[in-house]
């Protein structure tokens, strides 16, 4: 167990971080292509969950966040943004896009027997949990390097 | 070409144990996605989609108790393997070939499911994860033949 802590907490994160990546921009595809959002017309249609959807932004606002989202990864493997970017941009903004889809979807799922779970939430779920392994990685980076930070302002004093 | 060379040259040597454990968590979750009520897999639409006869691919396409049975072992072949740190014929063949056939099938079956007339082809939001998850199981095949290519099993 301890091997596998810390195998989560050292293993190279640019694969994952690419795929997730890969993930969005398909996402942004699919968007375009007219995908019925969170299967939202299924949902209103049936009178379930309509008043959920409320205060969810366009699709249009979607396209846009996944799009910077796809951006901010791709421009970090070429460029060195500094932790508190990554944390937000890349691990927090993921978990609020990611985590906002899933979860609804399973909201609009759940008790509605005529529009059941699909089997690919399976692969949604996992993108989302490696979101917070990201998150966790970055935020543990920053920890590291805030620690450096004060170890070496505690040897120049 | 230069870059592209560079980028094969990544893409070959890079360590893809966080791939494999995202692809092994997937199948599992896929597996225990089936215990749920409701049709998942909807193999009824793709047949009526695709030849107007519900039942003529029946034979063809499994239960989807089976597909589970396939996502679960695929999945304890790659936590086994990533926990032994084993590579043999045998994980190439049940994590990289199964695997692949598996997560490509399906999604491709999900793809098609929704297609009833182009112009008016909706994909639901969440198969761009499905096609993620199927493009990186074909990158672990590409390495695992890598690390056990043909030659070396002879």
């Amino acid at each position: 167990m301890k091997r596998f802590l810390i195998a989560l907490l050292t293993l190279n994160m640019t694969p994952i971080r690419f795929i997730i990546m890969l993930n969005s921009l398909l996402m942004i595809l699919v968007l375009i292509f007219g995908a019925p959002f969170f299967s939202i017309h299924h949902a209103i249609i049936e009178g379930t969950v309509g008043s959920y959807f409320d205060f969810l932004l366009t699709k249009e606002c979607w396209i846009i966040l996944f799009a910077f989202h796809v951006l901010f990864i791709a421009s970090s493997f070429f460029h060195k943004w500094n932790p508190i970017s990554l944390f937000i941009f890349d691990g927090a903004l993921g978990i609020i896009i990611w985590g906002s889809m899933m979860t609804f979807r399973v909201i609009v799922s759940v008790g509605n027997a005529t529009f059941p779970i699909p089997f690919l939430i399976s692969a949604g779920i996992t993108i989302f949990i490696l979101q917070w392994w990201v998150l966790i990685r970055h935020l543990f980076n920053f920890e590291i390097q805030n620690e450096d930070i004060r170890c070496s302002n505690h040897n120049i004093h | 070409m230069k870059i592209l060379d560079a980028a094969i040259i990544t893409f070959i040597k890079t360590d893809i144990t966080p791939i494999r454990f995202m692809i092994g968590l997937s199948s599992l979750l896929w597996a225990a996605f089936s215990l749920l009520p409701g049709t998942l897999f909807k193999v009824k639409e793709v047949c009526a989609n695709l030849f107007n006869n519900p039942d003529i691919l029946n034979w063809f396409i499994f239960s989807e108790a089976l597909w589970a049975s396939l996502f679960f072992f695929h999945s304890i072949v790659i936590f086994t393997s990533l926990f032994t740190g084993k590579y043999d014929r045998f994980t190439l063949f049940a994590d990289g070939v199964i695997g692949s056939f598996i997560w490509f099938f399906s999604v491709s079956l999900c793809i098609l499911s929704h297609i009833t007339i182009w112009a008016e082809f909706q994909p639901p939001a969440v198969l761009a994860a499905g096609i993620t998850i199927t493009l990186a199981q074909w990158w672990n095949l590409i390495m695992q033949w890598e690390k056990f290519p043909i030659a070396q099993k002879d």
